[in-house]
């Protein structure tokens, strides 16, 4: 499954517990709808690192890299190049 | 929250009002300390703080909105924060563009004790025409002590100074310095003498009746590591009995002098606290504190208007296992979590901790409810420094939370550990009788505590230690424990790897420091100068964020309801040494949102801007 589609389908199941509401798309903004928080981002890291094994540093954790879906399979590719997992 | 009242002026220049509250450091000045070592766990790491307690007491709103409803003026300066935010700010100063004719400090929490008599007696100094005035439940504990300090005027005691402070600020204002009709006070005469009101005021319904106005905390843009959260507070005292605590029914009874030791504030004003965050309640989370001592009636009420107002998670504290229509009603509400704490898994030691209402077999058995209900998450707090408790103890404790870990899959149970840190609460039972319960009390009185605060090691800052664990085997057990705690959740997934690496690197260097600051202390009575260089270099990297045992990751400070909102951020720059680039990230970006205030500059800032200062 491709990055976007996993990281969207984990958002809604952990993050948003099945409710999709209005739907999730990979440029919305998971910040301003709240949707991601401090747990959120917590468990998001469990997950990223877990599922691509892949280690997201302190100087990852800003908004850029999470604000969207596609931020945050940007930033798994990113890591993926640049710091291969352990 | 920094919009001007009535006949308050928050410039550039300076703030005016008829009551300026401020809020000190618990150790003033720890950006000069290379001495002492605020070290990681040292504050326990359960709330989003730092070693410095930089979070400000409630009561401070409603002091404010109850003077603003009466006709005066009032701003609260958070001074720890902005100390924290800006590190080069000049805070004799900052004070020095404050005007007010009175000027109030808590003193609710003792952590407090050494940072706000510093700081109340630089105020006093500076203006030493304006009255000095204390409060909170140590204030009250100490007052007799505390009247003696040359930098306070009055300490206010009790539960509720609404109508105490506004008759004593409504007199000085007029340039009346007779106290002697206002209840509560102890007070210094013109002529330097103490004397003391009596303690009558003590409302027995309606605490602190005013309503906190959130709007202008709702401008502030939540973020990716800093989540907009509020806290409600919907009473005082406590219907439980806890006897560590200095806000049990024993603590409030002695201390305030009150049969009655839980009163309750009137709903309808937390309703109009909730309401007051308009939209934003979406995205904002909210702490709930001391909602186990809710009836059902209320917290259901409570429930309904959380649902009605859509705030996105609520944290509830909870003493006993929630019933299943509370927790229905909880899940029904919003994204629910629930905060337990047995405090140890062993039902004695529970129970000698004023909780063990319940077995770790009953919670695990209600858990699924819980869940099943909708809860979307329970946190179980267990705490080190308990009657019987003894180093195996909390191994046991920690083996115990690799089950629950275990049977529940992680994320949404997740056991946590604390130290009781730094002391036991005064006027608590055990406090008041430490050998019926196992315990030796170091310090008992305030300025035994103010000395304590800055021993070089935390364990020595501890006021108390049990027949079981010596002060320094608390200090010892944390890390082993909380490590060995970490290193599970890693194992299991439940915190990332990087995290977890990086709390075990934190770890092994503060034992390490800890242990190197010993060995110097016992050899040559104190710190030689390479030491303390490292010393200052680890106090300034740990107090370069904040964090919790919940979100171990490291959080830029700005964006908490009680990070400063007061100080404009051109007067913020011109109190900060030229070279310091802080306030070009202070309050306007908070405002602006995540992602000006969470740059990754942030944590390298703190410590290039106090480089600069010191060289």
């Amino acid at each position: 499954m491709h990055e976007t589609q996993k990281i969207r389908e984990f958002i809604i199941q952990e993050l948003m517990h099945g409710d999709e509401g209005p739907g999730l798309r990979p440029d919305d903004s998971l910040l301003e709808r709240g949707i991601l928080d401090s747990l959120g981002l917590l468990n998001m890291l469990a997950f990223l690192e877990q599922e691509y094994q892949v280690l997201i540093e302190d100087q990852d954790i800003v908004p850029e890299n999470f604000e969207t879906i596609r931020a945050i399979a940007g930033l798994v590719t990113k890591r993926r190049v640049t710091a291969p997992a352990r | 929250m920094s919009e001007s009242h009535l006949t308050s002026t928050v410039t550039s220049g300076r703030i005016r009002a008829d009551l300026i509250l401020l809020h000190a450091p618990s150790v003033y000045d720890f950006r000069e300390r290379d001495d002492l070592l605020f070290a990681y766990l040292s504050d326990s790491d359960s709330v989003n703080v730092t070693s410095i307690y930089e979070q400000y007491p409630l009561g401070f709103f409603s002091i404010r909105q109850h003077l603003r409803e009466y006709g005066m003026s009032c701003e609260i300066v958070n001074v720890a924060a902005l100390m924290l935010a800006h590190p080069t700010i000049d805070v004799d100063r900052l004070v020095g563009r404050l005007d007010a004719p009175v000027f109030g400090l808590d003193l609710h929490w003792m952590a407090h004790c050494h940072g706000s008599i510093e700081l109340a007696r630089r105020l006093k100094r500076i203006h030493p025409d304006s009255l000095v005035i204390f409060g909170g439940i140590s204030a009250t504990y100490y007052a007799s002590e505390l009247i003696r300090d040359p930098g306070v005027d009055a300490v206010v005691k009790g539960y509720d100074t609404l109508l105490p402070v506004r008759e004593l600020v409504a007199k000085v204002k007029t340039g009346q310095r007779d106290f002697s009709r206002i209840s509560n006070l102890i007070y210094k005469t013109t002529g330097g003498d103490i004397e003391d009101t009596g303690f009558t005021h003590k409302p027995m319904r309606d605490y602190n009746d005013s309503t906190t106005d959130w709007s202008g905390y709702a401008k502030v843009k939540g973020g990716l590591t800093v989540s907009r959260s509020i806290m409600t507070l919907p009473n005082t005292g406590c219907a439980h009995d806890c006897p560590w605590c200095g806000g049990s029914r024993y603590a409030y009874r002695n201390i305030m002098g009150v049969r009655k030791t839980l009163i309750t504030k009137r709903q309808e004003r937390i309703y109009e606290e909730l309401r007051s965050m308009g939209d934003a309640a979406r995205t904002t989370s909210i702490y709930a504190l001391q909602c186990y001592s809710e009836t059902t009636e209320r917290m259901h009420r409570f429930l309904d208007a959380i649902k009605e107002f859509g705030y996105k998670s609520v944290y509830f504290e909870q003493f006993h296992l929630t019933k299943p229509e509370t927790l229905r009603k909880m899940g029904e509400s919003t994204e629910a979590y629930i905060l337990l704490s047995p405090e140890s898994h062993d039902p004695v030691i529970s129970r000698l901790s004023g909780r063990g209402s319940y077995t770790m077999e009953e919670m695990e058995r209600w858990i699924p409810a819980a869940l099943d209900a909708g809860v979307k998450g329970i946190m179980v707090w267990f705490f080190i420094g308990m009657p019987l408790q003894t180093k195996e103890s909390v191994r046991a404790t920690v083996a115990y939370s690799e089950s629950l870990l275990r049977k529940f899959g992680g994320k949404r149970v997740l056991p946590l550990l604390c130290p009781m840190v730094p002391f036991l609460d005064p006027g608590s039972r055990f406090f008041e009788e430490p050998d019926t319960h196992g315990y030796t009390i170091f310090c008992r009185s305030l300025e035994e505590h103010r000395r304590a605060m800055i021993e070089p090691l935390w364990y020595r800052r501890l006021n108390y230690e049990t027949r079981w664990l010596t002060r320094r085997d608390i200090q010892d057990i944390t890390y082993e424990c909380i490590g060995k705690l970490v290193e599970i959740k890693g194992e299991l997934g439940v915190l990332p790897r990087s995290v977890c690496d990086s709390i075990r690197k934190t770890i092994n260097e503060t034992t390490r420091l800890l242990a190197e600051m010993e060995a110097a202390l016992q050899r040559d009575g104190r710190l030689p100068p390479g030491l303390r260089d490292e010393v200052r270099a680890y106090n300034r990297k740990i107090l370069a964020y904040s964090s919790d045992q919940i979100v171990p990751i490291e959080r830029p400070f700005g964006g908490r309801w009680f990070d400063d909102f007061t100080v404009p951020p051109d007067m913020v720059v011109s109190l900060c040494a030229p070279a310091d680039p802080g306030p070009a990230r202070g309050l306007p970006q908070v405002v602006q949102g995540a992602k000006a205030s969470e740059s990754s500059v942030g944590r390298g800032w703190w410590q290039g801007a106090m480089r600069k200062e010191t060289t």
